[in-house]
């Protein structure tokens, strides 16, 4: 047990910076689940599209384009390739079932990640600030030693997934391009038998998976202080486990899972400090392991039923 | 030129067999004689990856079950000898088998969530472990172990040719036929299993796993063996990958690996046991010449100071155009190629085409009971299961045999494609095995 078991500060700061990196999960996993709610395919090259969206930030924003417009730019490229590799790459092999699109977007892995080292260089490159992300730009709320304060970088990203999870509600309850995508997801077969373009809600599951992706590598990116082709490595991973906590096939479950995810990602080492270095991946993996193993479903998933 | 027809287990068939197996044995023994040891250091390191490629054939082109955690596999195989015997001072062959168990267990201890798990969720899990596998070495806990931690563990093999082989090789070379003697048994122990009433029943549960269960495979031992033994083999290709490189980092068995294991998978055959070879030859050259012809142009070399990158895109690109063009891989490609010359027929199928008497062969008794439509040799080679789930990307049936296999020829469809015929009669099929 961690000595500082008892001071309010530190267990908030844990919980800030637990929900801080949740919200990142987050993202990601929402990546993923709109991918997985239409299609039924995880796109491992996730991580490696967003990676490469966050360089399109970086590249513009050196072109002298503000932060905010650079990174709307992004979002609509991304938007655009995503759409593109679902009906390019993707489309043709799905028939053929689940390992050769697993494939595919493996394949998709390495060309964007030996890419982006190529253009942009294996070493870090400091990124895009949205956000203030000086020592000084904080909030202080309890003073003393340890100190518990809240960074603009954290109060941003959380602001960011609250909007995002809005938008993302009004856009997939309120509107009728987001009631077509539910109904691809609820029933393919009958959605498309009631006329709705299933092909064309596929490519708008990857599209805005794709763009989610962007904005939430360019939040890692602003996190971390630094962005390299490597840095949604690990987060990808974390991304599937909170996805996979929370349910692969819901929307809530990612960000909750997220969060979750993010939360005990931060207690766990923070109060057993019989744990020594960074061992978060090997947390998230068992996170995946006992899920799956327990309730395959996640926390706000679907039980699917198979039929013989 | 018409093709000519051998029937399989006739003395001309094994004709065939031995001296493809002398061809290839030739080639390995003349190797070390005769190219520079930088090569040989190359075909050593072929050596290494194939036999790691061979164990993911095994899960996932045998037994349909998704792997993307190989490289944790290769990574326990190389730490262990690493260090046991930089730490330990053991001998390189005496870590082999601690290596081979050690995957073993750890193949077993990933296979018992696909028990529960198939396609995607099983995918998530390895792809855990396998990124997970170079952090726990580069930390604390991995660095108690002896890992050595992010910079990676140096170890120091060398050996020198004995005095009893009488071959003028160099030291280099004599390793390079060590680590060839090593792979051409667990080929050779490979093919084996894919024959047998367990190879029967992996493929049996890829193609349709209700059916197998149904028909008295047993789902669970099936899939944690095929796991356990793909690590197996993994890890002995890392003990191997260390007789040709003195140094394993957390990098060199980090997801990238993974996904070269799986691209040179795809490229050899997924379902073959030979594909294994063209897939650790792409593993080795490709970045080699990639890095060589991206250093000589100079648009590519100013782009960037690492010419090996390429390579990875174009290990992509491979990937996906084999996935669309060649879902099957290379190696039924080449059985394909090679029936317009040479058509090995099962005795079985030869029972209702050539009487067995006239062709001069003593055909089992279960055998020569199982009537299978002349058709089915016909087509030799691109054999494809019917009803494959993975729509031919590890579809066809495993086409064992090809220049190199240490067995020679094989024909497809002696082999467990269709469940319904292969596993009743699996057990008669093995005697047969045995009495060949």
């Amino acid at each position: 047990m961690s000595p500082n078991i008892d001071n309010p500060a530190y267990l908030l700061t844990l919980l800030t910076g637990g929900l801080t990196n949740g919200a990142l999960y987050a993202l990601v996993a929402l990546a993923i689940v709109l991918v997985y709610k239409t299609t039924s395919h995880i796109n491992l090259a996730q991580g490696e599209m967003a990676t490469l969206g966050a360089f399109a930030v970086f590249a513009l924003t050196r072109h002298g384009v503000n932060v905010w417009l650079a990174i709307a730019i992004a979002l609509v490229l991304s938007f655009a390739v995503g759409a593109g590799l679902e009906r390019g790459l993707i489309r043709p092999l799905e028939r053929r079932g689940i390992f050769p699109v697993i494939l595919a977007t493996l394949a998709l892995f390495l060309i964007i990640n030996a890419g982006v080292a190529i253009i942009w260089g294996t070493s870090p490159v400091a990124p895009p600030r949205p956000f203030p992300g000086g020592i000084e730009d904080k909030v202080d709320v309890i003073g003393g030693a340890p100190p518990f304060f809240v960074t603009h970088v954290s109060i941003g990203v959380l602001a960011v997934l609250v909007v995002l999870l809005l938008g993302l509600w009004l856009l997939l309850e309120k509107t009728k391009l987001g009631l077509g995508y539910r109904a691809v997801a609820a029933n393919r077969e009958a959605a498309e038998v009631m006329g709705i373009p299933v092909g064309r809600m596929y490519m708008f599951g990857w599209g805005i998976a794709a763009a989610l992706g962007t904005l939430a590598a360019a939040l890692v990116a602003e996190t971390a202080g630094a962005l390299d082709f490597n840095s949604m490595g690990a987060i990808l991973i974390f991304g599937l486990a909170a996805a996979t906590l929370g349910g692969f096939d819901s929307v809530p479950g990612a960000a909750v899972g997220g969060l979750v995810l993010g939360l005990v990602m931060a207690f766990v080492p923070g109060l057993f400090t019989v744990i020594e270095g960074d061992l978060s991946l090997v947390i998230a993996l068992l996170v995946v392991l006992v899920v799956l193993l327990v309730r395959p479903q996640g926390l706000f998933g679907t039980k699917t039923l198979e039929r013989v | 030129m018409a093709a000519r027809v051998v029937l399989e287990g006739s003395r001309a068939h094994r004709l065939w067999q031995g001296s493809g197996l002398l061809l290839a044995a030739l080639v390995v023994l003349a190797l070390p004689l005769f190219v520079s040891d930088f090569r040989i250091g190359q075909f050593s390191l072929v050596i290494a990856y194939a036999v790691a490629v061979l164990g993911l054939n095994l899960v996932t082109g045998f037994t349909g079950q998704v792997s993307l955690g190989h490289g944790a596999f290769f990574g326990i195989g190389a730490y262990t000898t690493a260090i046991l015997v930089t730490d330990h001072g053991w001998a390189w062959a005496a870590t082999v088998p601690v290596a081979a168990l050690l995957g073993l267990a750890l193949g077993f201890i990933v296979g018992v969530p696909a028990l529960r798990l198939h396609g995607l969720y099983l995918a998530v899990i390895t792809l855990a472990v396998g990124v997970a596998f170079p952090v726990v070495v580069s930390q604390p806990v991995g660095i108690a172990l002896g890992t050595g931690g992010v910079a990676g563990k140096t170890v120091q093999i060398g050996w020198d040719k004995p005095a009893w082989f009488g071959l003028d090789v160099s030291d280099r070379g004599w390793m390079f036929l060590v680590m060839a003697a090593v792979a051409g048994l667990l080929f050779w122990l490979a093919t084996g299993l894919v024959r047998s009433r367990v190879g029967r029943a992996m493929v049996a549960l890829r193609d349709n796993g209700t059916a197998a269960a149904i028909s008295g495979v047993w789902p669970a031992e099936v899939k944690t063996v095929a796991f356990a033994i793909s690590a197996l083999y993994g890890a002995v290709g890392g003990s191997l990958y260390l007789l040709t490189t003195p140094i394993v980092s957390p990098t060199t068995v980090g997801f990238t690996i993974t996904l070269l294991f799986i691209t040179a998978m795809v490229l050899g055959g997924a379902a073959t046991v030979s594909g294994a070879w063209l897939g650790g030859l792409a593993m080795v050259f490709l970045p080699y010449y990639t890095a060589e012809w991206a250093g000589q142009i100079p648009l590519l070399r100013s782009i960037t100071d690492q010419p090996g990158l390429f390579a990875n895109v174009i290990y992509g690109v491979v990937l996906i155009v084999f996935i669309y063009f060649v879902p099957a891989g290379l190696v039924p490609l080449l059985t394909r190629l090679r029936t317009r010359y040479l058509v090995i027929v099962p005795p079985e199928a030869a029972g209702v085409a050539v009487p067995p008497e006239a062709a001069g062969v003593a055909v089992p008794p279960e055998a020569a009971g199982v009537a299978v439509p002349a058709a089915d040799w016909a087509s030799s080679g691109s054999d494809t299961t019917p009803g494959a789930p993975d729509g031919g990307l590890a579809g066809p049936t495993p086409a064992i045999g090809g220049p190199l296999s240490p067995v020679g020829e094989h024909h497809p469809s002696d082999d467990p494609g269709q469940p319904a015929r292969g596993l009743p009669s699996a057990r008669g099929a093995s005697q047969e095995e045995r009495t060949r």
